[in-house]
C-alpha cells in the first residue's frame, strides 16, 4: 500500500461529503417547495484492491442521490384527489342552489304560492271587490315572476358550469402537454447512464399529475421503455410518453359542451375530478331541480285555468285563462306568465251571478287539492326544498369526510417525503464532521510524505 | 427506528383553524338571526317543515282577515234587520190601534199613512248596501232587491234570487253569509212585506184589519227566526276567529321547536369554538416558533 493511495482514499471521501452537502443543501433549499421529495445521498464502499495477501479497502464513492417517496401512497393520494375535486365541485354548486330555496330566511316560492291562493280565498269571501281581485292578479304576477326568478337562477347556475367544464377541458390539455414535455425529459434523463437521476422531473410530474387529478379522473400505467402513460379511467388517453391527446369540447342538442377524446363522446364517462362535478350540476342535479320546478309551475297554471274557464267571470262570460297556458312542461317555469291584466276575469261564479263566490272557493281550495304530481302545490314544493337542502347537506359532508382523507394521506406522503430540517441538520453534522476527518487524514498522509521526503542524505548544490 | 412523521405540519394546523372559524361562523349566524337553520342544508327535512308550516300560518292568517271582513259586513246586516224589527213593532201597534172601533175615519187613514211609511221604511232596509253590494238579494248583489210595486199583493217586486252564499272560514269549515231576501221579507211562513201591504189596504179599508194585524205578528216572528241566521253566524265567527288564533299561536310554537335556536346551547357552543380557536392560534404559533436543530448548531 502506498501513502498515496491513502491520500486519495481521503480525497474521495472528501468529494462524497461535499456531495452530500450538496444534498443536503438542496433538501433545505426546497424545504417548502410543493411536491419536492426529499433526497438522501447513498455511500457505497469502492472495490478494495489486494496486495499479497492482504485485502485493503479503497475509500467511498457517492453512488446515488436517491428521491424518498412512496408511489402507492401518492397513487391513492391522487385517487382521493380526484374525488375530492368532484366533491368539491358539486358541494360549491349545490349551496348556490338552495339560496334559491332559502325558506327559512324567507327567500323562495312559498310566500308567493300562500299569496297568490289567499288572494282567490279573499274573493271568495268577497266576490265582487274589484280591489281584492286585483290583488289576485298581482299576486299572480309575483308568483310568475318568482318561477321566473328561480328558473332563470338555476340556468344560469347550469351555463356556468358548462363554462367551466370548457376552462377546466383547456386546464386539463395544458397540464397534460407538460406531463408529456416532462416524460420526455425523464426518458432522456435515466438514458444518461444508470447513475443519472430525474428526481427533480419526477418530483415536478407527480406534482402536475396531482393538479390534474384536481380536475379529471385519472389512470396511471408505467411502463419502463415509454415511460408513464396517462388515461381517463374510461380509457380514454390523456399522455402516452412524450405525447399529449388534448380533450376537445363540441355543443351538443341542449347548446351544452360535451367533452371528446380522440372524436368520441366521453362526457358520460367522466367519474371524478372538477370536470365530473360541473356536469353533474349541469346534466344531472340542476335540471332534475329544473323539472320538478316545471312540473309544479305547469300544473299549477293548468289547474288554476282550468278551474277559472269552469266559473263565470265578473261580466258574466265564461272563465278565461289567468296564466298563460304553458306551451310544454320543459321550460313551464321560466317561462310563466299572467294571461290578463282584468280583475274581472277572475271566475269567481259558478252560476254567473255576481254574488255567488262557489268558483272562486274552488280556485282557493286548489291549494290543498293533490294538482302536483299526487300532490297539494305546498307539499310537491317543500319535497322540492327537502331534495335540495338534503343534496346539499350531504355533498358539503362527504366533502369534509374526503378533505379529511386527503389532508391524512397529505400527511403520510409527507411522512415519507417532506423535508425536516432536523434531519438535515443531523446529516449536517454527519457530513460536515466526517469531512474535517477525512481532511485531517489528508493532512497527516501528506506530512508522513513531507517526512518520508526529508528522510536520506540531503543534497546539496 | 421510530417512524417518520410529516415535518410540515402547517396544513394541518390551517385545517384545523378553519374548522374552528367554521364553528364560530355557524354559531355567530345562529345567535345573529335566532334560528338554528339558515339554510337549507342546515336541516333539510325542518326546512321542509317550515314550508308547510308557513303555508298554514298564512292560510289561517288569511282566513281571519276573510272573518274580519265577514264580520263587518254582517253586522251591518244584522243590524239593519234589527231596526227593521223595531219598525215592524211599530206597525204591528199601528194595526192594534186601528183595530179600535172608536176611531174615525180620518185616523184611520192618518194610520194608513203611516202604515205606509213603515213599508217604505222596510224596503229601503231590505235594500241596504255595505261596500256597494245589495246584502238582500241573494247572489244577484249588483241588484236592488226590492222595488215599491202597488200593482203586486205583497206591495212590492222581489229582484233578487234565492242563492245562499256559503265561505270558508277554516279548514273544512264554512259558514252562510246571508239570507236572500225573499226568504227574510216575503217567507210562505210569515210573508213581512206581504203583511204590511195587507195591514195597509184593511186599514184603508176598515175591512179585516184585525186578521191582517195577526198575520202581521206572524210574520214577524217569522222574521225575527230568519234574522237569527245572521247571528247564528256572527257567534261562529267569533268563535273561528278564537279557534284561529289558537291555531296560529300552535303553529308558531311548532315553527320554534323547528326553527329557533337554542340560546344557551349556541352561546356555550360560541364560547367553546372561540377558546378553540384562540387556543389553535396560540398553539400554532409556538409550534411556528419551534427551534430546528439547525437553529441550535451555531
Amino acid at each position: 500500500m502506498s501513502l498515496t493511495s491513502g491520500l486519495s482514499i481521503a480525497i474521495q471521501a472528501m468529494e462524497a461529503d461535499q456531495g452530500a452537502m450538496a444534498v443536503v443543501s438542496n433538501n433545505i433549499a426546497n424545504v417548502n417547495t410543493p411536491g419536492y421529495t426529499r433526497e438522501v445521498a447513498n455511500f457505497a464502499e469502492t472495490a478494495p484492491i489486494t496486495y499479497g495477501n492482504l485485502q485493503f479497502g479503497t475509500g467511498v464513492e457517492l453512488q446515488s442521490v436517491q428521491s424518498i417517496s412512496d408511489s402507492v401512497l401518492q397513487l391513492r393520494l391522487d385517487q382521493e384527489t380526484q374525488n375530492q375535486g368532484k366533491l368539491s365541485t358539486v358541494s360549491n354548486g349545490l349551496n348556490q342552489v338552495q339560496t334559491l330555496f332559502n325558506e327559512a330566511a324567507g327567500t323562495g316560492l312559498q310566500s308567493l304560492l300562500s299569496q297568490f291562493f289567499g288572494g282567490l280565498q279573499q274573493v271568495a269571501a268577497n266576490p265582487t271587490d274589484s280591489g281584492l281581485r286585483q290583488a289576485v292578479l298581482g299576486d299572480a304576477q309575483s308568483l310568475a315572476a318568482g318561477f321566473n326568478q328561480t328558473a332563470s337562477a338555476l340556468v344560469t347556475q347550469q351555463q356556468d358550469a358548462d363554462q367551466s367544464v370548457t376552462q377546466t377541458v383547456g386546464q386539463i390539455n395544458q397540464l397534460t402537454s407538460q406531463i408529456a414535455t416532462l416524460n420526455g425529459e425523464i426518458t432522456t434523463a435515466t438514458g444518461n447512464g444508470p447513475n443519472s437521476n430525474a428526481n427533480a422531473f419526477t418530483d415536478q410530474r407527480s406534482e402536475l399529475i396531482n393538479q390534474l387529478s384536481q380536475l379529471v379522473d385519472v389512470q396511471q400505467i408505467t411502463a419502463d421503455t415509454t415511460g408513464l402513460t396517462l388515461t381517463t379511467k374510461g380509457g380514454a388517453p390523456l399522455v402516452v410518453g412524450n405525447q399529449s391527446f388534448n380533450l376537445q369540447t363540441q355543443t351538443n342538442a341542449n347548446g351544452f359542451q360535451d367533452v371528446y377524446s380522440q372524436g368520441t363522446d366521453i362526457t358520460s364517462s367522466i367519474q371524478s375530478g372538477n370536470l365530473a362535478g360541473d356536469l353533474q350540476l349541469r346534466d344531472q342535479t340542476i335540471p332534475a331541480d329544473l323539472s320538478q320546478l316545471d312540473t309544479l309551475a305547469n300544473g299549477l297554471a293548468t289547474a288554476v285555468n282550468t278551474q277559472n274557464a269552469a266559473g263565470f267571470d265578473l261580466n258574466g262570460n265564461p272563465g278565461g285563462n289567468i296564466f298563460v297556458p304553458p306551451a310544454a312542461v320543459t321550460g313551464a317555469a321560466l317561462n310563466l306568465a299572467v294571461a290578463t291584466t282584468d280583475p274581472n276575469d277572475i271566475a269567481a261564479s259558478a252560476d254567473g251571478t255576481p254574488g255567488n263566490n262557489v268558483n272562486a272557493t274552488a280556485l282557493a281550495n286548489l291549494q290543498n287539492q293533490n294538482i302536483i304530481a299526487g300532490q297539494t302545490p305546498i307539499n310537491y314544493y317543500s319535497g322540492l326544498v327537502f331534495q335540495v337542502g338534503n343534496e346539499a347537506a350531504t355533498a358539503s359532508s362527504d366533502l369534509q369526510g374526503e378533505n379529511l382523507l386527503v389532508q391524512q394521506l397529505q400527511d403520510q406522503v409527507g411522512a415519507v417525503s417532506g423535508v425536516s430540517l432536523n434531519e438535515e441538520g443531523s446529516n449536517l453534522i454527519l457530513y460536515q464532521n466526517a469531512y474535517t476527518a477525512a481532511s485531517h487524514v489528508a493532512t497527516a498522509i501528506s506530512n508522513m510524505i513531507q517526512t518520508a521526503l526529508a528522510m536520506g542524505p540531503t543534497i546539496t548544490s | 427506528m421510530a417512524s417518520r412523521v410529516n415535518p410540515n405540519i402547517l396544513p394541518d394546523l390551517l385545517a384545523g383553524i378553519n374548522q374552528a372559524q367554521q364553528s364560530l361562523n355557524q354559531a355567530d349566524l345562529e345567535l345573529a338571526s335566532g334560528r338554528s337553520i339558515n339554510e337549507p342544508s342546515d336541516n333539510p327535512a325542518g326546512t321542509a317543515a317550515l314550508v308547510l308550516n308557513h303555508d298554514a300560518q298564512s292560510q289561517v292568517d288569511t282566513f281571519q282577515l276573510n272573518i274580519s271582513d265577514l264580520q263587518s259586513t254582517m253586522q251591518v246586516a244584522d243590524s239593519a234587520l234589527n231596526s227593521a224589527v223595531t219598525v215592524v213593532n211599530q206597525a204591528i201597534s199601528l194595526g192594534v190601534q186601528a183595530g179600535n172601533s172608536d176611531l174615525s175615519n180620518q185616523d184611520r187613514q192618518a194610520i194608513a199613512q203611516q202604515l205606509t211609511g213603515i213599508q217604505q221604511q222596510l224596503v229601503q232596509i231590505a235594500n241596504t248596501t255595505s261596500g256597494g253590494i245589495y246584502l238582500f238579494s241573494g247572489t244577484l248583489t249588483n241588484t236592488q232587491p226590492f222595488t215599491l210595486d202597488p200593482a203586486s199583493p205583497n206591495g212590492v217586486d222581489y229582484n233578487g234570487n234565492s242563492s245562499v252564499t256559503t265561505v270558508d272560514v277554516a279548514n273544512g269549515q264554512s259558514v252562510q253569509t246571508n239570507v236572500p231576501g225573499n226568504q227574510l221579507f216575503l217567507n210562505p211562513s210569515g210573508n213581512l212585506l206581504g203583511s204590511i201591504n195587507q195591514l195597509i189596504t184593511a186599514v184603508t179599508t176598515n175591512t179585516g184589519i184585525a186578521a191582517a194585524s195577526t198575520a202581521l205578528g206572524t210574520a214577524s216572528s217569522e222574521f225575527i227566526t230568519q234574522r237569527l241566521a245572521y247571528g247564528t253566524t256572527l257567534n261562529e265567527l267569533q268563535s273561528t276567529n278564537t279557534f284561529l288564533s289558537s291555531q296560529t299561536l300552535q303553529l308558531q310554537t311548532q315553527e320554534n321547536n323547528i326553527d329557533a335556536a337554542n340560546i344557551p346551547v349556541v352561546a356555550s357552543d360560541f364560547d367553546e369554538a372561540q377558546i378553540a380557536y384562540t387556543a389553535l392560534l396560540d398553539g400554532e404559533s409556538r409550534i411556528l416558533n419551534l427551534p430546528t436543530l439547525l437553529d441550535v448548531l451555531q
